[in-house]
């Protein structure tokens, strides 16, 4: 047997004889291929469930982080503010204005009184 | 070059290659479908490849070993589901035309080993030169022609023996 010209090896003819595919076959393949039109490749299914997941897991530590409190002053701001000016206390908290809490006549020399302190506090302090 | 022309030429090649790959036609079918499909895919997008045969082979080769593994992995569920061995076996079309030669050449063919016979069946069965086949197998040349070789004795040998 030869195949282009060159003379096959007789395990080799017998191989490729014995593998000899229809002809029907053959078209049928030629058709399909030359028809098919291969289906984009979808992201890979685990990695938009990873990326779903690091998005939630990055939501969830955000809400967290924020804390139970969301929505109130920030950490920083001050919750309540408590002055004297003088002898009267007065009260002031974000958002409500200033309000005086009382007036103390003066017991003491007015030299051995400060002329102003002022407690400021904070989200999660004591005074 | 021309696609559909390359297309036909090389759909038989790819058919012998992957019948004696995975020792079952309608699997060979397949695996064919799928590696002409990509050439075909790759062709209308980027334009033909370097070797538009190493490109199908390479992709065919991959498949078939895919379809192989898939026919191992369900072997024991169609053995349940038919109450018997799961290999195919001879088709009455098969049987009718008397394929038993193809069948002795799959037995054999399956008991080489799997660097031997893809380098013989991608020499033989797909009549790929030893540059083509150093490439899709990613081996040098005198490595495919020494394959080939102890491929051949090999299956002289075993077909001798299944002659006799």
């Amino acid at each position: 047997m030869t195949r282009n010209g060159r003379r096959i090896p007789d395990p080799d003819a017998r191989l490729w004889q014995s593998l000899e595919p229809e002809p029907g076959t053959v078209e049928r393949v030629v058709l399909g291929a030359l028809a098919a039109r291969r289906p984009r490749r979808a992201p890979h299914a685990g990695w938009v469930a990873a990326a779903l997941a690091l998005v939630l897991a990055v939501g969830a530590l955000a809400l967290w982080q924020q804390g139970p409190g969301a929505g109130g002053p920030a950490p920083n701001q001050p919750r309540i503010s408590i002055a004297n000016v003088g002898d009267v206390v007065v009260v002031r908290r974000p958002g409500q204005g200033a309000r005086l809490l009382r007036s103390v006549p003066p017991v003491e020399p007015r030299e051995a009184r400060p002329g102003r302190i002022q407690i400021i506090l904070r989200k999660g302090e004591s005074p | 070059m021309e696609m559909e022309a390359t297309v036909r030429e090389l759909a038989p090649r790819l058919l012998r290659f992957c019948l004696g790959r995975v020792g079952a036609e309608d699997l060979a079918e397949e695996a064919s479908q799928e590696a002409l499909s990509a050439l075909v895919d790759r062709w209308r997008r980027h334009g033909p490849p370097d070797s538009p045969e190493a490109f199908a082979f390479a992709v065919a080769r991959r498949r078939a070993g895919r379809v192989a593994f898939r026919r191992r992995l369900t072997a024991p569920l169609g053995m349940l589901r038919n109450g018997h061995d799961a290999d195919p076996g001879p088709s009455p079309e098969v049987r009718a035309v008397s394929r038993d030669r193809l069948h002795r050449t799959l037995a054999a063919i399956r008991r080489l080993s799997g660097s031997e016979r893809d380098a013989l069946l991608l020499v033989v069965a797909g009549e790929l030169s030893t540059a083509e086949t150093a490439r899709v197998l990613g081996i040098s040349r005198s490595a495919v022609k020494m394959r080939v070789q102890r491929a051949r004795a090999h299956l002289v040998r075993m077909l001798e023996e299944g002659r006799s």
